[in-house]
């Protein structure tokens, strides 16, 4: 496991991104909105170039705007293009069910653990996103 | 050869700075407020202001946090274009100041002091979530916001079903699912719409038309019904404040500002299913009413391109509702085409309703033209080639345009004869049955050479009564609208079966549900495209109220108990759906032939009586048969069953002699309104055969429907 590196956006939010297994893991804290996504969208579009999987733990993140789903499916498709696969661990609630009903929820591969998403992504690479 | 990092533009630097915003001039294409690299452009039209300014606010704010006025080498012809940088377009709202003449009768009222909203906003701010009360002390009401539209729709499109094959539903974003017993998340919105889609697919309807979705104010002319303490809404929502923009108070994620994402979400869903979206649009007038109206946008922007006045500078009311859209002036006839064009392209929107249509055939003084630019303008579009028009195809000043709507081999029509005729025959009416037999065939009278799908039948609409009412009432119950029952139509050709309104009777509830399922049958069996009115398949009643536009109740809710009330109904409803779906001699594209003319040994239609071969066309007659050759099916393209319509509006059974099929064919029952349930329709396959295959007793008020294989 290395560190790649560690970033503070405004706001408080904060990433922290490691490779473990050629599996990126991304760990965000605080609120993703119009304010703090796209300093975030530059940092994990960066580290996700040289993957082809991900996983990014949402735990800590209390409140996503649009802006913030916009930079998640970004995300997604700039593995997609590659066949590679994301998913998200710790999405809360409230956060889950604005996404189902906004459409952003399809595209993800849901877990609630870190661990599970690691796993989720390793063995999951020949279905759902390459599939879109 | 491939370059993945594209160099950067040199417009997406600023040139100036105004009102401490970094700024240059902007774009004059598209009109609205669209991102471009490194901020938001704004372009805005006015013919005869004499400046403008843009108004920024931060989301919710009663003040603004800059203006900026345009400078004048930022105005290209008539249009005020600016690129702000580093705008959080997310917190942001904006409006417009414009200057100009403020003198009535020549027909300007421009009045800088007041905010307008930009006509071509994409998202509107203000009424986030339904019935929450504004607040009246903020001057700035509907608020123009930025929309990021780059929803992911992935391999969807608008479907092409072809016109004839669809089945409409007619229905309220709201009342659907608002009633305590949807037993769904979020009550009254799109993503409510959702996880009814098992119950659209399991009644087999494949495009919802719905009620209007454009920002409106359910607060425009709201008031207290004295008698329930209950607010009477704008609840149908036919005063558009934007065009562009759908209702935030629809979608459960309002209050965040995601009701573009959340409707576009429901469009992709509803195509994963199969079922089209077709929208309501207004276009005839806006929410500002005439000169006593509200000044939210069009009429302080100008005034005089945007309405239809009169020489004293008044506006006309064509439409009823205070003012008129100047649809047949260039630049709103853009506005219409950029609206249309914008909802297929980045809604994939299937189909246009259009309300009070024939005012978009009048000149600028209101004068019917032959050849009406819009109209033409729609019929010809590029964007639009493929998406269904659908006009209203009358206004409220006077001009009825059934079968005359100027169509250019495109528009449709909702059929309001075929309505008043179908009511009269089922009700038993005498006189009707030529008539009758001209509804059935696609109203070739009226649209010969347009094909049957310019006929759009129905029966009932969110105009008028229910089905359920139709069948309950001889006259309308509107007083809860506070009118003294003076609103909404009068001539309603309903039968209330012998009694008015609710009644324990049981021979009176058998007859209605009887009548029900008899006006179910003949639109399904007609030539044409369907529609039916979102809950008449399980009974919705409005109680007798015929205009229930103002009711956000139970009077307009969708009762889901009655799924299971009404299942009787609504098992009918899904077998003859289905049968019409089963089968293409009811959805030809062209016309009957009245001929054979693939060699079937029988005539693609053929009109029948009591004795076969024998219609009965007289005056006195209740009675109609007739006969669909499965061999001409879809204009002789596919081979389908033959198909035996008896229809039996006399009050007794009658018996009737059955034509004689070729080929060895056998009759077989498929439905019966007469039976009981379940033997009032069979399932696709399972129609028992006719025990005497020359004559058959049709029940009084009843419809037998025979298939021939």
């Amino acid at each position: 496991m290395c560190l790649i590196s560690l970033f503070e956006a405004p706001m408080s939010t904060s990433l922290t991104i490691a490779l473990r297994n050629e599996v990126l893991t991304a760990t965000i804290a605080g609120n993703i909105d119009g304010q703090t996504a796209p300093a975030l969208q530059a940092q994990l579009l960066d580290a996700l170039s040289p993957v082809t999987a991900a996983v990014f733990e949402v735990s800590q993140v209390p409140y996503m705007s649009s802006a913030g789903f916009r930079m998640l499916l970004l995300a997604y498709r700039s593995l997609a293009i590659r066949n590679g696969r994301l998913a998200l661990a710790g999405l809360s609630e409230e956060i889950r069910d604005t996404m189902a009903m906004t459409g952003f929820l399809d595209f993800f591969l849901l877990c609630n653990s870190l661990d599970e998403a690691l796993e989720q992504v390793r063995n999951d690479s020949t279905q759902h996103a390459a599939t879109r | 050869m491939t370059q993945p990092n594209m160099l950067q533009r040199v417009d997406a630097y600023p040139t100036r700075v105004i009102a401490g915003l970094k700024v240059r001039a902007g774009r004059v294409s598209p009109f609205g407020a669209t991102l471009v690299p490194g901020g938001v452009n704004f372009a805005v039209f006015s013919r005869h202001a004499t400046s403008c300014v843009l108004v920024l606010f931060e989301k919710g704010a009663k003040a603004p946090f800059a203006e900026l006025p345009f400078p004048e080498e930022f105005r290209v012809g008539d249009v005020y274009a600016m690129t702000v940088f580093e705008l959080d377009h997310e917190n942001l709202e904006y409006g417009y100041r414009m200057d100009g003449p403020n003198d009535a009768q020549a027909g300007h009222r421009f009045d800088p002091s007041v905010v307008l909203m930009d006509p071509y906003s994409r998202l509107i701010g203000g009424r986030d979530v339904w019935g929450q009360q504004p607040d009246w002390s903020m001057a700035y009401q509907h608020r123009s916001r930025v929309l990021q539209d780059d929803f992911d729709w992935e391999q969807d499109r608008p479907l092409e079903i072809p016109a004839e094959d669809l089945v409409v539903y007619e229905m309220h974003v709201r009342s659907f699912t608002r009633h305590p017993s949807s037993n769904v998340r979020h009550p009254g919105t799109f993503a409510a719409i959702r996880q009814k889609i098992p119950y659209l697919k399991s009644l087999g309807i494949n495009c919802v038309e719905l009620m209007p979705v454009y920002e409106f104010d359910e607060f425009e002319n709201s008031s207290v019904n004295p008698v329930t303490g209950q607010t009477r809404y704008n609840y149908w929502g036919y005063s558009t404040v934007g065009f562009f923009a759908p209702k935030a108070g629809y979608a459960a994620t309002g209050a965040l500002g995601m009701q573009a994402d959340e409707f576009k979400a429901l469009v992709k869903d509803l195509h994963k299913n199969g079922i089209e979206v077709m929208l309501d649009v207004v276009f005839n007038h806006t929410a500002e009413g005439d000169h006593r109206g509200p000044t939210i946008s069009f009429r302080g922007l100008d005034n005089k391109t945007y309405y239809m006045l009169t020489p004293e500078g008044w506006y006309y009311n064509f439409s009823g509702c205070g003012n008129t859209l100047n649809c047949n002036n260039p630049v709103v006839r853009h506005v219409v085409l950029d609206c249309l064009r914008y909802w297929v392209a980045e809604y994939h929107i299937d189909g246009f309703r259009f309300d009070l249509a024939a005012i978009l055939g009048r000149d600028p003084t209101g004068v019917p033209l032959a050849n009406p630019p819009l109209l033409e303008t729609l019929a010809n579009d590029p964007i639009l080639g493929r998406t269904k028009l659908v006009a209203e195809a009358w206004d409220a000043g006077g001009l009825y345009q059934v079968g005359s709507f100027p169509a250019y081999g495109r528009w449709a029509e909702w059929n309001g004869k075929y309505r008043d005729t179908v009511r009269k025959f089922l009700k038993g009416e005498m006189g009707q049955v030529p008539d009758l037999s001209l509804r059935l065939q696609g109203s070739p009278d009226l649209y010969y050479g347009r094909g049957t799908a310019a006929s759009v039948n129905f029966l009932t609409c969110h105009d008028g009564f229910t089905l359920c009412d139709l069948v309950s009432y001889n006259d309308k119950h509107n007083e809860a609208n506070g009118e003294n029952n003076n609103d909404g139509a009068n001539d309603n050709n309903s039968w209330n079966c012998g009694w008015e309104g609710e009644t324990n009777d049981s021979d009176i509830i058998t007859l209605r549900r009887r009548q029900m399922k008899n006006a179910l049958a003949l639109l399904m069996v007609s030539q044409g495209v369907p529609m039916i009115l979102s809950g008449d398949e399980v009974g919705r009643t409005q109680h007798g109220n015929n205009n229930t536009y103002c009711h956000d109740n139970e009077l307009n809710w969708f009762d889901w108990w009655q799924v299971e009330e009404n299942a009787e109904l609504l098992r009918f409803a899904q077998q003859i759906v289905a049968f019409r779906h089963a089968h293409p001699a009811l959805r030809h594209r062209d016309h009957m032939r009245f001929c054979d003319y693939v060699g079937s040994g029988l005539p693609d239609v053929s009109w029948h009586g009591t004795q076969a071969w024998r219609p009965d066309w007289s005056g006195t007659s209740r009675v109609l048969a007739f006969l669909l050759d499965g061999r001409h099916a879809k204009g002789g393209t596919v081979v389908d069953d033959d198909i035996y319509v008896a229809i039996n509006s006399y009050w007794d059974a009658l018996e009737f002699e059955i034509p004689a099929l070729p080929g060895g064919r056998q009759w077989r029952v498929a439905v019966n309104t007469g039976a009981a349930s379940p033997e009032d329709a069979f399932p696709h396959g399972q129609e028992p055969l006719l025990q005497n295959q020359q004559r058959c007793l049709v029940g009084g008020r009843s419809i037998l429907i025979l298939v021939g294989r």
